[in-house]
């Protein structure tokens, strides 16, 4: 059975309820200059305006990039570079750099560096 | 000090539990206020404590010191017999976690070791049936006995007997405490110029137990935990109520993103974080829906159809 109420045009339902995700909303609207009082609580969730949901996706998708611009990118440094950066890695983002590094200029180099290396 | 009422006190009708804060104050928040009138017996025993008698004779064998013991109040310990079970009220008294459908209702307690029953606060009032030998004021709404225990520590579910018959769940273990921040309280149960207030005369911090007779009816019973809500909050004039088949779009004036909750008169309710709800009744009909913001309420009535 859907939890889902009937939606008008222009508007989403945001499911699960508590106070603290209905501050955010409210915030979220008035943030992004959204009239805060179209939020409609429901038995299991919230009636947003659409634009609300449209710009909640576009803050994580900036924050996603944010986040991906601020990774290292084997691409852009020299073998030497990608080896001392992974002396320095934790396993899971050597594995992430060394996948990286296989899609993109797939330096035997890079490809051929074990942690052993570093010891 | 002057003219007084006497009054005969006779059955218990409603109790209300309102969970505190660390600091005794009442906690405005979404499940802080359950009202009951399933409950058997209350039972209050005065705690005092025995003072030390001093005495000393002097070398003829008299009397030479004699002060008497005198005993001191320490408060109030409660014992609470319910015949109907509301797990929100336990959750509330014991501290102990609830048990939540998927619909998030209340459906059962999980007891544990892990609970400081120090950590737990709550305040405790009771009506009472009362006569009294003088007639109602201007803007009575009854009389009642009230009874305010503005704070008490945590209890406990006593022992349970499994039989053939009616099973009764006890609470005990609760006392009052020092500390109390209830002040005049968040609720209008007192009389003040014809109109319902908090109460005229605010509770001190060392105040354990009041009784008196009030003029304002009891609160009305509601299954869970109903929220209370911060009194700062703008009162609420009237409801926008949008219907469209059985579902109605409920808005409150002044417009605002201010919690709310509402009694929909179809024996649900709800809160509202946002203000604004569209609540979905089960059958056509004309409901009278109660809104609640801040300390003000209104009503409005609705019709619905299929």
């Amino acid at each position: 059975m859907s939890i889902a109420p009937k939606l008008a045009d222009g508007e989403s339902f945001v499911a699960g309820r508590s106070t603290r995700q209905a501050r955010e909303l409210i915030e979220a609207a008035e943030a992004a200059g959204i009239d805060a009082s179209r939020i409609v609580t429901v038995s299991h969730g919230y009636v947003v305006p659409s634009e609300l949901v449209e710009v909640e996706a576009d803050e994580a998708e900036a924050e996603q990039d944010e986040e991906t611009a601020d990774e290292f990118d084997p691409s852009e440094a020299t073998v030497a570079e990608v080896k001392a950066y992974l002396d320095g890695a934790d396993d899971t983002e050597r594995e992430r750099v060394l996948a990286a590094e296989e899609t993109g200029k797939n330096r035997s180099g890079v490809l051929s560096y074990t942690s052993e290396e570093s010891k | 000090m002057g003219r007084g009422k006497t009054v005969s006190f006779l059955r218990g009708k409603r109790v209300r539990a309102t969970k505190l804060n660390a600091s005794g104050a009442p906690l405005v928040g979404d499940s802080s206020v359950v009202v009951s009138k399933g409950f058997i017996t209350i039972g209050m025993t005065t705690n005092t404590e025995d003072g030390e008698a001093i005495s000393q004779t002097n070398a003829n064998g008299e009397s030479c010191i004699l002060e008497t013991a005198v005993s001191t109040y320490t408060g109030v310990g409660v014992e609470v017999e319910f015949c109907g079970v509301d797990f929100s009220l336990f959750e509330m008294i014991t501290g102990q976690e609830a048990v939540l459908d998927d619909n998030d209702v209340v459906v059962g307690i999980t007891e544990s070791t892990d609970v400081d029953l120090g950590a737990v606060n709550f305040a405790l009032e009771m009506w009472l049936g009362a006569t009294t030998d003088s007639a109602p004021s201007a803007g009575s709404q009854g009389q009642f006995g009230y009874v305010l225990l503005p704070r008490l520590g945590g209890g406990v579910i006593s022992d349970i007997s499994v039989e053939n018959g009616a099973i009764n769940f006890t609470l005990t273990g609760m006392s009052t405490k020092n500390g109390a921040a209830w002040g005049a309280g968040p609720y209008k149960v007192d009389l003040t110029g014809g109109v319902p207030s908090t109460l005229r005369r605010p509770m001190k911090a060392n105040d354990h137990r009041r009784i008196m007779i009030v003029e304002v009816a009891p609160p009305a019973v509601y299954s869970g935990a109903t929220p209370l809500l911060d009194s700062t909050d703008p009162a609420v004039t009237s409801l926008t109520t949008t219907p469209t088949g059985l579902s109605v779009l409920i808005a409150p004036t002044p417009a605002g993103t201010d919690p709310m909750w509402y009694d929909f008169g179809d024996g649900q309710w709800d809160y509202a974080a946002t203000g604004t709800y569209t609540h979905e009744y089960d059958a056509a009909g004309t409901y009278v829906i109660t809104g609640y913001r801040g300390s003000s309420s209104v009503t409005k009535s609705v019709v619905v159809t299929a």
